[in-house]
């Protein structure tokens, strides 16, 4: 879908982070968790491309979407100053999200900061499947990390660090000695996927990846945003990370 | 409302019901384009540039957003030409839309090959040569030389029944040798042109952003100066100039028009408005109509009149 749509809400979050609700029926019945959307707010030529954003919100009933957006540069600073009532170009659902598991009893999520965005949707997913929900989340503060108390409201389990010498893939390590996760999912940062690979080689649980890539198109037409992965057989080829992922199983990603 | 008006283009054999198309490897047939129209509605689609062997292309990152557009160093990750004959070239019969095959090489008899492997197939209805890639032996660009363009281009004529479409590379001194060379050795029309050489330096890392340092620019920033290019081939050539650089509206391709393009091509502006198209199409029908045009053949150089 190529829509102009309604911006129905801004949160300010903390300082550079806004969640943006918009109107989107068409969009909010396709969606999965997982997946994303090309947007521009503006419509002068500069910035020239449209901006990569997660979905964080999938309501269909309602027909909204919600994204949270991280001010970085021109283009996020232009998204986070919408106001209800102005209307942004969307491009998706775009992508082809996290896989959700029939018949997983437990899993893990890992996210940081912003990076985190993309693991609301799954968790509202599996918590309707009455599956158990562990959260390990973590950004500079407590400000810079959206959906904190989401977590808590769908009785996930979640745990927080803000201390840059303490990562929460040691919490996830201490929990895999007396739990058994289906499957780990992680975004945003290849250090958390790094050790979070290590412990699926000693647990074996299935994992996920959410990658990111300077993009153009976002659908696979430009090549542009390709990442290195190996298959099954080891042989390494780059994939589009707009249309083959943004999620990946980990173990193509990470050795 | 007046009668309908007559947007269609030949070229040799090719024929278009409009002078819209995109340009290689900005807009895929086959990929998710938002279904926003039938594609069925463009003069022609295109190809992306399969090399004469397979290629992995660059190392990320290959796209990185500049001020007025961005630079591409995507470098034509490609199957080659043998696998493309085998598994793709299928998927393009029987589209209702004429289809322009790009082709690129390392080698300047790596064109010639691509053509005979595709043994004039009726799925394409004509070839477009990717001559800013660059060559092997010297780094430089096909058509940055004029013998290396002339015979690269002269043995492509050999190979080919289809008709062939010489794209050139921009940054040249002056392109008015390079245009004419690419006609006399038997091109059937220019597209002008591929990319402007162009890089970006991160000043906190201290190095370049894209993977493989520098690439190609594209978009609005080119237009300018590759209008120029228009207009000075124009003058020059016979054949028909398929613009490329920079176009975002209709005003745009109608610039272009007036410079000398009898067809146009655009890029990098369908990443940000995947529906630009077929606005550009209504666009140029409903300048037509307002300025008393019944074809669109009547504005091709009309800005060189005395
Ligand atoms: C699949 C995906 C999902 C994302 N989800 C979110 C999200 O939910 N919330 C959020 O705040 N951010 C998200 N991002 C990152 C976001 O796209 C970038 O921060 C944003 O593009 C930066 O644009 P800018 O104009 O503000 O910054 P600038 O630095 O000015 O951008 C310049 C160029 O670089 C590109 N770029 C810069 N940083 C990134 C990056 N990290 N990833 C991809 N392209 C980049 C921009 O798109 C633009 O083309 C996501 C990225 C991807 C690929
Ligand atoms: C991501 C990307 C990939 C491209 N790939 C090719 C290609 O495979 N072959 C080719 O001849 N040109 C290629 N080009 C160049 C375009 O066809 C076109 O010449 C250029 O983008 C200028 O047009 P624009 O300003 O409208 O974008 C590519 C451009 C971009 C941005
Ligand atoms: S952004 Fe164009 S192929 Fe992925």
């Amino acid at each position: 879908m190529f829509a102009s749509c309604r911006v129905i809400e801004n949160e300010r979050l903390g300082e550079g982070l806004v969640r943006l609700l918009i109107d989107a029926p068409e969009f909010a019945a396709q969606a999965k968790p997982g997946q994303f959307a090309m947007l521009r707010s503006w419509q002068e030529m500069e910035p020239y491309l449209p901006r990569p954003i997660s979905l964080n919100q999938i309501d269909p009933e309602k027909g909204r979407i919600g994204f949270v957006i991280r001010v970085k540069g021109a283009g996020t600073e232009r998204l986070a100053r919408c106001r209800p009532g102005d209307y942004i170009q969307v491009h998706g659902p775009l992508g082809n999200g996290f896989p959700v598991l029939e018949h997983a009893g437990c899993v893990a999520l890992v996210g940081r900061g912003v990076g985190a965005a993309p693991l609301r949707p799954l968790a509202e997913a599996y918590a309707a499947r009455g599956c158990e929900i562990r959260a390990y989340l973590s950004a500079r503060s407590e400000a810079l990390l959206p959906d904190w108390d989401f977590y808590g409201s769908l009785g996930a389990k979640a745990v927080f660090s803000s201390d840059p010498t303490k990562k929460v893939t040691q919490e996830l390590a201490a929990d895999c000695l007396r739990m058994n996760f289906d499957a780990v999912y992680s975004c945003g940062s290849m250090r958390l996927a790094k050790d979070i690979r290590l412990l699926q080689k000693q647990y074996g649980f299935a994992a996920y990846l959410s990658l990111e890539a300077r993009m153009a198109c976002g659908v696979g037409a430009c090549k542009g945003c390709v990442c290195r992965t190996v298959s099954e057989d080891g042989v390494s080829s780059y994939i589009r990370v707009c249309s083959e992922g943004p999620v990946l199983p980990l173990e193509r990603i990470v050795e | 409302m007046s009668a309908e008006r007559d947007l269609s283009v030949r070229i040799g054999t090719l024929f278009m019901k409009n002078p819209v198309m995109p340009a290689a490897g900005t807009y895929d047939y086959f990929e998710n384009n938002a279904g926003l129209f039938p594609m069925e509605s463009l003069g022609a689609i295109m190809i992306k540039s399969v090399h004469r062997h397979p290629r992995p292309g660059n190392p990320p990152p290959r796209v990185v957003e500049v001020y007025g557009g961005m630079i591409n160093a995507v470098g034509i990750p490609s199957v080659g030409m043998e696998a493309f004959m085998e598994r793709e070239i299928g998927r393009f019969a029987a589209l209702n839309v004429p289809v322009v095959l790009s082709i690129s090489g390392s080698r300047p008899g790596h064109y010639a090959e691509c053509l005979e492997l595709l043994d004039n197939d009726p799925c394409i209805s004509a070839v477009e040569m990717n001559l800013a890639c660059p060559n092997i032996d010297s780094g430089l660009p096909f058509s940055s030389d004029l013998a290396t363009l002339r015979y690269t281009v002269g043995e492509s004529r050999k190979a080919t029944r289809l008709p062939l479409i010489a794209k050139l590379n921009p940054s040249v001194p002056d392109i008015v040798p390079f245009a004419r060379a690419a006609e006399e050795a038997g091109a059937d029309a220019l597209t002008l042109s591929n990319t402007f050489r162009a890089m970006k330096i991160d000043i906190d890392r201290q190095k370049p952003v894209l993977g493989s340092s520098f690439g190609g620019l594209s978009g609005p920033a080119v237009k300018a100066a590759n209008l120029f290019l228009v207009w000075s081939a124009f003058q020059q050539v016979k054949i028909p100039i398929i613009a490329c650089g920079g176009i975002c509206s209709w005003q745009d391709a109608v610039e272009y028009m007036l410079a000398g393009a009898s067809a146009v091509q655009v890029g990098s502006r369908n990443f940000s408005n995947p529906n630009v198209m077929p606005e550009i199409i209504a666009g140029i029908e409903s300048y037509l109509a307002e300025k008393g045009y019944a074809a669109a053949r009547e504005i091709v150089g009309l800005a060189h009149r005395q």
